[in-house]
């Protein structure tokens, strides 16, 4: 088992170094020129060769990118073009924050959306399926920026009970777990648990009523056991093929969430890389997006570790 | 396709009625097991290890053993789904492959029916253009090919106007396995390979399809392989029957002698495995315990010594070839091999012959 | 087909009771008549074979034994008493006491049977403890001693085991222990060894029989192998169109069935007859369930119908005391006290 962990680790580094040439490739092909975007209009010729050298814009692209490659090995993504800072640790404030986010809504979505989808398969074809398999179609097609909106009037103007936007009321730009904090966290990890939610919903639904077709539950409901018992049965031989939805959910709440933080104004990796976008600073960019993808590597190895911990038919050497 | 009577030879016959229609030898296929360090193979399935025998022009050849002895793989080879990994086959007197006879003729000459009867055919194709397909890929006009199918469909019962339009969903399991033998017939093959064709069907459809096959072999000229778990089947259908264990030909020989004489202890026991319908004349005693065992690491010596009940510490280190019983009759036992050095091997030859 | 006074004074009372049992299938589309009146009694300790070929009615009458035919499309009418327990009224949770504890089950096949995702042992711990009060180590130490009793080599080791890591044989010996576990009254198996080779099933059948006498269960076993019948059974029950069409003592039935459905089938099957000789066979298939034929439903196939077989269902007659037959060629001279179809 602990070998094929490391096995699966080894694996996950060309795959890491693949998304590193990707999102390093991506943001060369895009059109634009990143030294135009920080100096004004009218700017010389000259100061804008000079920048260019200063940044290594200059340099072929292989050296581009292993010059990239390494400084990043070591922890260093660069300055921002934009505010010269160092990328580092803007990302890691934003990426503390939109963890916090991602985390909070996918408990949220996976609780309510394993509910939902339990529910429907355990009453299969009666009215509580159909009012559940409704909702969670009703929340995969909600487009969440408009219901955060709807959230934003309902909740914080017409019955002012939590904060609009941002992500504390003290001013501070990173998240802490204080009252100051926390009310600022549940319109956002709402507005951006529902799609999730009806995808579990649907997911679970089908996972558990497939199983509830096989043969073994038969078997288990002719030993006398009552729905508890068989209950748990369900959940262990559906959890490898949730967890799989759910790691996929939570890598794309880690960075799809551009327009809720944007709402909400929430200073996570969502709202830096708008930013980034717009301003067409590349360091920034290309450091969100690799810490991002290499996050969905991550959260895959753990989901694959899981389902080879639970189920013991694809257990390896 | 003739009416009914006795079939005129084969337009393919070459070697005449004394040579085999079939030979096999040392037929092996090796199944790589995947999964060891970095992906690769940690070790193989001897699935055939090592097979020969022939099929004789006429007759039906029936293939026994359980699961895991190799009767599907080798029926797989035969029909080149699989490659072997050493080993070949003839055809009336031609080599098949490089060099000899090409796929393309050997498949025309050699048809099989599987078991399951609806995921052998195309769902989407009506029963009769699912019959002609193969000749039209092989070059009969499309016309020509349809009136052929539906000549087919009449010769295995099915009344074509009736039935020759529907698609295989709306049959039953015994008409489709009816479209299945029309289809393997279409090219007018040789040899047909029948792997399990009537294990998933009902006793009452099972004698409709073993009447059938029986006609159709006399009316077509054709010689059949004939692979069944089923041994009363086989019995009734085979005229010559090979035993088969973890990869390995155990006895063949003519049905009256493995069915009357059985010369290995395997094939002894699978006979007294069956059930009997007398209630008076139960099994007390289980014949062998346990299951098969994995062919990822048969045993060593003879395959069959940790379920036998005769075997000795030579059992364990001479692997025992096929050793002749007369008439055609060869069982892979060191007690029917002459001087072996098994306790309850023949003295000579002669003692041999004369069990 | 017994008698309805099927209890005479001072005899046990019978283990199963059925009388007029009746199962449909009930959804938008279509109504299913799977079984359409069955009449028969279990005594404790013994075996009894439903003999049928696929769409008979037979696993869905087994499956009605334990209410397991599924629930919401599933409608069961008659009389059904299994140990005096009213299996057709009773309430979901009395009936789910029953199982595994009075009544159990095993499967056809016992890789999908089983649970993948856990040990042997836990499958056969769970059974107990749901069924008797039991400390966790007293049930693990008896799921070590079933496994001890279905002859399964290296028990102990074997109760971690996961069921893909046994072969085909050990795995329904492992379904045995399972329905043993709370010592049933009543057995029931369907089909539990046709999905093995020859020489396993034998073993299978050897080991079920001795269980069977050693713990005095009664056994309902269903199959379409006539071998496996011969094997198992006290009385064999052919059963077509969800109808038992003739009962009665093993060899009396193999050696000389009275319905010509039973005759069909035992003709059809290939048991030692010459090469080159035609098998008998059964022309045409069985009815649709959706629609069954007025009368006897073997009719459209039979080679004696006449007029009065399409009138009405024929009852069942009795040539001898112990054997019946639902065909009105079969004479009825060995009238009982009050037939029960009557």
């Amino acid at each position: 088992m602990i070998l094929y962990i490391l096995r699966r680790i080894l694996y996950t580094v060309p795959i890491a170094l693949a998304v590193g040439f990707v999102c390093f490739m991506l943001v060369q092909i895009a059109p634009g020129d990143p030294i135009n975007a920080i100096l004004p209009a009218d700017a010389p010729k000259e100061v804008a060769d000079m920048l260019r050298r200063a940044y290594g814009l200059d340099q072929p692209l292989p050296v581009q990118f292993w010059l990239w490659l390494t400084h990043v090995a070591q922890g260093d993504l660069g300055r921002s073009l934009a505010t010269g800072r160092p990328v580092t640790a803007d990302l890691a404030n934003a990426v503390g924050n939109t963890l916090v986010l991602a985390v909070a809504a996918a408990l949220i979505g996976f609780v309510a959306g394993s509910v939902l989808g339990g529910a429907a398969a355990a009453w299969r074809g009666t009215a509580v399926d159909r009012g559940a398999i409704g909702l969670a179609v009703v929340g995969v097609s909600i487009p969440h920026y408009w219901l955060g909106m709807v959230l934003v009037i309902l909740f914080s103007v017409l019955w002012p009970i939590l904060p609009a936007t941002g992500i504390s009321s003290d001013g501070s730009g990173s998240w802490a777990w204080d009252m100051a904090h926390i009310p600022h966290l549940i319109l956002p990890a709402v507005t951006l648990a529902v799609i999730p939610t009806g995808l579990i919903a649907r997911t679970v639904r089908g996972v558990a009523g497939d199983i509830l077709n096989q043969d073994f539950v038969t078997t288990l409901r002719g030993k006398g056991l009552r729905p508890f018992g068989i209950f748990r049965h369900v959940v262990k031989n559906a959890a490898p093929n949730v967890l799989a939805v759910m790691g996929l959910q939570l890598g794309y709440l880690m960075g799809g969430s551009i327009l809720v933080e944007t709402v909400f104004n929430w200073p996570g990796t969502g709202l830096l890389l708008n930013t980034a976008i717009f301003q067409r600073d590349i360091p920034v960019l290309q450091g969100t997006i690799l810490v991002l993808a290499l996050f969905f590597v991550a959260i895959n190895l753990a989901v694959d570790i899981l389902q080879t911990a639970i189920d013991p038919r694809v257990r390896r050497g | 396709m003739g009416p009914t009577g006795a079939a005129p030879p084969h337009p393919d016959e070459i070697g005449g009625p004394a040579q085999p229609l079939l030979g096999v030898r040392g037929l092996v296929k090796h199944f790589p097991l995947r999964g060891g360090w970095l992906g690769g193979a940690r070790g193989v399935v001897r699935a055939v290890d090592g097979v020969d025998f022939t099929i004789r022009k006429g007759e039906t050849l029936g293939l026994v053993g359980e699961s895991g002895c190799g009767k599907s793989t080798t029926s797989r080879l035969l029909m080149r789904l699989l490659e072997p990994t050493a080993g070949e086959v003839i055809l009336d007197g031609q080599g098949v492959g490089a060099g000899g006879l090409g796929r393309r003729d050997y498949c025309r000459q050699v048809q099989m029916v599987f078991q399951d009867s609806y995921a052998s055919l195309n769902p989407r194709l009506p029963v009769e253009e699912s019959i002609a397909f193969a000749p039209r890929v092989h070059g009969t006009p499309a016309r020509e090919a349809l009136a052929k199918a539906r000549e087919l469909l009449a010769a295995v019962g099915l009344e074509p106007a009736q039935f020759g339009w529907r698609y295989p969903h709306a049959l039953s399991g015994g008409q489709r396995q009816r479209v299945n033998i029309a289809r393997a017939l279409a090219l007018r093959p040789r040899l047909v390979i029948l792997d399990e064709p009537v294990s998933a069907l009902d006793k009452s459809v099972e004698a409709q399809v073993l009447n059938l096959l029986c006609d159709l072999k006399d009316r077509f000229g054709l010689t059949y392989l004939f692979i069944s778990h089923d041994l009363n089947v086989v019995q009734y259908m085979a005229d010559r029957v090979m035993v088969m264990y973890l990869g390995r030909v155990a006895e063949i020989g003519p049905v009256e002698a493995i069915f009357g004489r059985p010369a290995h202890p395997y094939t002894a026991a699978l006979l007294a495995s069956r059930p009997t319908m007398d209630p008076d004349r139960r099994r007390t005693e289980a014949p062998l315990s346990g299951d098969p065992p994995n062919p990822v690491d048969p045993p060593s010596g003879c395959r069959f010594r940790t379920r036998c009940a005769h075997a000795e510490p030579v059992c364990a280190v001479t692997e025992p070839p096929l050793a002749p019983l007369g008439d055609g009759h060869a069982a892979a036992c060191l007690m029917a091999l002459p001087g072996s050095g098994h306790s309850r091997a023949p003295a000579t030859t002669e003692a041999a012959h004369a069990a | 087909m017994p008698p309805d006074s099927a209890n005479p004074p001072g005899a046990a009372p019978p283990l199963v009771h059925a009388r007029d049992l009746t199962v449909r299938f009930v959804t938008r589309d279509a109504t299913v008549h799977a079984v359409n009146g069955v009449d028969f009694d279990l005594a404790q300790g013994e075996v009894l074979c439903i003999l049928g070929e696929s769409g008979s009615g037979k696993s869905v009458t087994l499956r009605a034994l334990m209410r397991l035919n599924p629930p919401g499309v599933t409608r069961v009418s008659g009389t059904l008493r299994v140990g005096g327990h009213d299996m057709v009224a009773a309430s979901a949770r009395a009936v789910a006491d029953l199982r595994g504890g009075l009544v159990s089950m095993i499967f056809q096949e016992p890789m999908t049977a089983l649970d993948p995702i856990f040990t042997i042992g836990r499958q056969i711990r769970e059974t107990i403890l749901r069924h008797e009060k039991v400390s966790g180590a007293e049930a693990d130490r008896r799921a070590l001693e079933l496994l001890e009793l279905v002859q399964i080599p290296s028990a102990k080791r074997r109760l971690a085991a996961y069921p893909h890591e046994l072969s085909g044989g050990l795995r329904q010996r492992a379904m045995i222990a399972i329905a043993l576990s709370c010592r049933p009254k009543l057995l029931l198996a369907d089909e539990p060894t046709t999905a093995l080779d020859a020489t396993v099933q034998i073993q299978i059948l050897l080991l079920l029989r001795q269980l069977q006498r050693e713990l005095g269960m009664g056994v309902v076993f269903v199959t379409h192998d006539l071998g496996v019948a011969g094997e198992i059974a006290d009385r064999i029950a052919v059963m077509y169109a969800g109808r038992f069409i003739e009962e009665g003592p093993t060899g009396a039935l193999m050696r000389a069935p009275l319905h010509p459905y039973a005759q069909g089938l035992l003709g059809a099957t290939v048991h030692g007859q010459r090469r080159g000789t035609p098998l008998t066979t059964i022309p045409g298939s069985p009815p649709n369930l959706e629609r069954l034929p007025e009368g006897c439903a073997f009719a459209p196939r039979c080679p004696y119908t006449e007029p009065a077989c399409l009138a009405a269902v024929p009852a069942p007659r009795r040539p001898v005391p112990d054997r019946a037959a639902r065909c009105i060629r079969v004479p009825d001279t060995a009238q009982p006290p009050a037939g029960i179809a009557a």
